[in-house]
Parts: structure tokens; C-alpha cells; sequence
């Protein structure tokens, strides 16, 4: 049942995660993983990256972790609603 | 006529510039929020493709404006590419106007190639990672010959890249006519033909036109 590997864009993974913490409003990283359609260890470090950047942040609620967007998260999801068509157009994966 | 043509190209690339630009800029703007280098290379290629399409309309306009101090014929004959045959530039071999689309010979094949690493280094397999590399090879007239043949060699990985995954969308048939511009330049200046390379010196920057055009088509979004 091997599937044929798949290419993305990392601006079209960055836009699913985004997206997905956006509709939830704050989601663990098992409902990103499922939403962005990526492998746990390829959400892990796209997570991390997007941290690193400031664009998500990790919160802990209990016993659980879940993750929201920052402010520049918020405008960087808004820049890529905008822009999607366009990168699609010149040739980035979505 | 044929010296309006160069006219109507110049301000065909005055008008494609910007657009390259823009799109540059809107790629800057995500790589400084995304971090992506992917985005960057893209970013660099589009802003060397509107550098590459500056130095073309300066090149159509001083043809244009050579033509109208000049008493020169409007094929001049003797420094053509191949014996016999008629230059396709209607300033000569000589001018500065065939230097400057020489240069932007060189640049257009940079720009794509640029072009062509930020779409490979953008596209990530998420199974299983992978990677793919490419290379650059140069080439006044032979020069501009190898440009082309680098830029056709790029432009078609590029549309069969995009061809791949998409329908025939506005992005495809801009590449596309960014493709076929290159072949005709190509066919012309090995042949001699004028009306070939004012042809191709007009379809390029409509390229970029057809690309934003398509943008106007609708709008798409939705969750994964």
C-alpha cells in the first residue's frame, strides 16, 4: 500500500498548519497533523521552525499542549490567503 | 512599421518590469514572514527577470530611437549571424541596442534559473525527503544564442515541473509563452528573420500580462 510520495510547498505546509490552528483557534498537534495532511516528525519540525519565527506558539493547557498563532502568525495566514493564487500560478505545490 | 514594433516592444517590457517586480516583492514579503529559502530564490529570480526585461526595453527603444537619427536601411545586411543573411535587428550588429539585448540574454536565463531552484528548493516530499540540483552554463550574438538555449532548456523543466501537477492554468501558458518567445528568438537570429525576433521580443512580456491576467479569474482558499 506504498502511496506515491507527495511534494508540497513548504509555503502550502506552512499555510495548511496555519490554517488549521486558525479554525480551532488553538489545536493539539495531532488535529494539525491530520488537518495539514503531514507525518508527525515532519509537523514536528515544521512546528519547531514556525516557533523559531514567531508565527505559532505552544501553550499548556493541563495536561495537554496545544498551539495558537501569534500576531504575525495571524498576518502571515492573511498574506498567504492573499498571495496562494499567485504562488500557485508561478509553480509552489498547495 | 517595423520600427513602431520596436516601439510597441519596449513599452511591452516598460510594462512587464513592474509586474515582475511586484510579484518579487510579494515573494520577499512572505520569505521575511516564512523564513523559506525556497521563496527567497524565487524572489531573486523575478527580480532578475525585471531586470532582464528593463535592459530589453531600453535595447526596443533605442532600436526605435536609432532608426529615427539614422539613415540606415531598414535590414541592414553584412554582420549577420550567418553569411547572406539579413540581421533580424533592425539596428545591425554593431549597435548598442543588440549589445544591451545580448546582456539580457544572459540575464533572462539567470532569472529562470533562479526561478527554477526556489520552486525545487520550495517543494518538499513529505514521505520521503529528496533533492534535486541544477546547473549554469554562458555562451554579442553567440552569446545570445546560448542564453536562449538555456533559457529554453529551463523554461521547460519549469512548465513540465508545473505541467505535473496542474491543469492548464494562466501560470502553465505563461511559462509556455515565455518558452515559445525564446524558440522564436532563437529560430530568428539563426535565420536571419526580422519579423521573428519583434515577434518574440513581444511575446516575452505578455508572458508576465497572461500570468496576471489569470490572477483575475477567482479566488481560491478553503482549509486542508
Amino acid at each position: 500500500m506504498a502511496g506515491k510520495a507527495k511534494y508540497r510547498s513548504q509555503a502550502g505546509i506552512v499555510y495548511d498548519i496555519l490554517q488549521a490552528i486558525a479554525s480551532e483557534g488553538k489545536a493539539p498537534a495531532t488535529r494539525i497533523m491530520y488537518a495539514a495532511r503531514l507525518p508527525y516528525d515532519r509537523l514536528r519540525q515544521m512546528l519547531d521552525h514556525l516557533e523559531s519565527v514567531g508565527l505559532v506558539r505552544e501553550v499548556a493547557d493541563e495536561d495537554r499542549t496545544y498551539y495558537t498563532l501569534t500576531s504575525k502568525g495571524m498576518e502571515t495566514l492573511q498574506e498567504l490567503r492573499r498571495t496562494k493564487r499567485l504562488l500557485e500560478q508561478l509553480g509552489l505545490r498547495f | 512599421m517595423y520600427h513602431e514594433v520596436m516601439l510597441a516592444i519596449a513599452l511591452l517590457d516598460a510594462l512587464a518590469a513592474p509586474l515582475a517586480l511586484l510579484i518579487a516583492y510579494k515573494v520577499f514579503a512572505l520569505h521575511r514572514l516564512i523564513g523559506s529559502r525556497g521563496l527567497l530564490l524565487l524572489g531573486l529570480g523575478f527580480s532578475a527577470l525585471s531586470a532582464a526585461l528593463i535592459f530589453s526595453g531600453i535595447a526596443g527603444y533605442l532600436a526605435y530611437s536609432e532608426a529615427q537619427t539614422t539613415v540606415e536601411p531598414e535590414f541592414p545586411m553584412g554582420h549577420g549571424w550567418m553569411h547572406g543573411m539579413p540581421h533580424p535587428w533592425p539596428a545591425g550588429e554593431e549597435s548598442v541596442s543588440w549589445d544591451l539585448v545580448s546582456y539580457a540574454g544572459l540575464v533572462f536565463p539567470l532569472a529562470y534559473a533562479l526561478i527554477l531552484a526556489g520552486i525545487l528548493v520550495e517543494s518538499v516530499e513529505v514521505e520521503e525527503p529528496g533533492s534535486q540540483g541544477g546547473v549554469l552554463a554562458l555562451s554579442a550574438t553567440g552569446l545570445l544564442l546560448g542564453g536562449d538555449a538555456f533559457s529554453i532548456s529551463i523554461l521547460s523543466m519549469i512548465t513540465f515541473n508545473k505541467l505535473q501537477y496542474s491543469r492548464l492554468d494562466a501560470g502553465t501558458i505563461g511559462y509556455m509563452v515565455m518558452l515559445v518567445s525564446h524558440i522564436l528568438r532563437l529560430l530568428a537570429v539563426v535565420t536571419g528573420t526580422a519579423w521573428l525576433i519583434a515577434l518574440a521580443e513581444a511575446l516575452r512580456p505578455s508572458s508576465l500580462l497572461a500570468i496576471v491576467a489569470g490572477l483575475r479569474g477567482g479566488q481560491s482558499g478553503g482549509q486542508g
